[in-house]
């Protein structure tokens, strides 16, 4: 009985130290972030936009040069 | 910005069965410019393809070369000014157009997007249209 009491108090114990794990890390987490920008990859030169072009033969093919703002 | 608005909302959503490819080019063209201000949400069609260009090569390749090319069906008169790169622009191609040294089949290339969109909407509609020859002439 006196066990049993004591491996509650324990697991409440290991409970509460998670827990309080969980809420100091997600504390430390910047909230929303945006997504990185990496996922804009990086254009390898003039090859691989001719490489596009010609993998692409056979379909009407539209080129954008673009700035963001 | 809006030259890329337009085409998602006026060219690819409207056509979403042409049989068109896209690759977008983008690079810093004015101060504020940068790679992490990229719309990712603007140009959602699985037919785009989309790259950063820090060193502009790609809009510097176009703007040495855009009197080399023969658009068949008009090229834009007006240039940007006062820059190294083609930007803010389009170029059109049929589907025999292949690039070696210099890429073939041009349709018809524009500066602004915006400007010269009704013309981009005109020469697609004839691409897709199926009319297109490899000469470009009808």
């Amino acid at each position: 009985m006196r066990s049993q009491r004591r491996l509650r108090s324990y697991a409440g114990l290991l409970s509460a130290v998670i827990a309080s794990a969980f809420i100091a890390l997600a504390a430390r987490a910047p909230a929303a972030q945006p997504l990185p920008a990496a996922a804009l990859r990086d254009l390898r030169g003039v090859e691989e936009l001719k490489t596009w072009f010609n993998v692409n033969t056979g379909h009407v093919r539209l080129i954008l040069l673009l700035s963001p703002t | 910005m809006n030259g890329a608005r337009w085409v998602q909302n006026d060219l690819l959503t409207p056509n979403r069965d042409a049989d068109l490819r896209v690759f977008v080019v983008w690079f810093r063209m004015y101060p504020g410019d940068a790679k992490s201000r990229w719309p990712r949400e603007l140009l959602r069609d699985r037919r785009v393809v989309q790259r950063w260009d820090e060193p502009r090569n790609a809009g510097r390749w176009f703007f040495d070369h855009l009197s080399s090319l023969r658009p068949s069906r008009g090229g834009d008169g007006v240039f940007p000014q006062r820059v190294d790169a083609l930007w803010d622009s389009y170029l059109l191609f049929d589907r025999d157009a292949a690039w070696t040294n210099m890429p073939t089949g041009v349709m018809s290339w524009g500066y602004t997007v915006l400007r010269t969109r009704g013309k981009l909407l005109e020469d697609f509609r004839f691409a897709v249209s199926g009319r297109a020859t490899p000469s470009g002439r009808d």
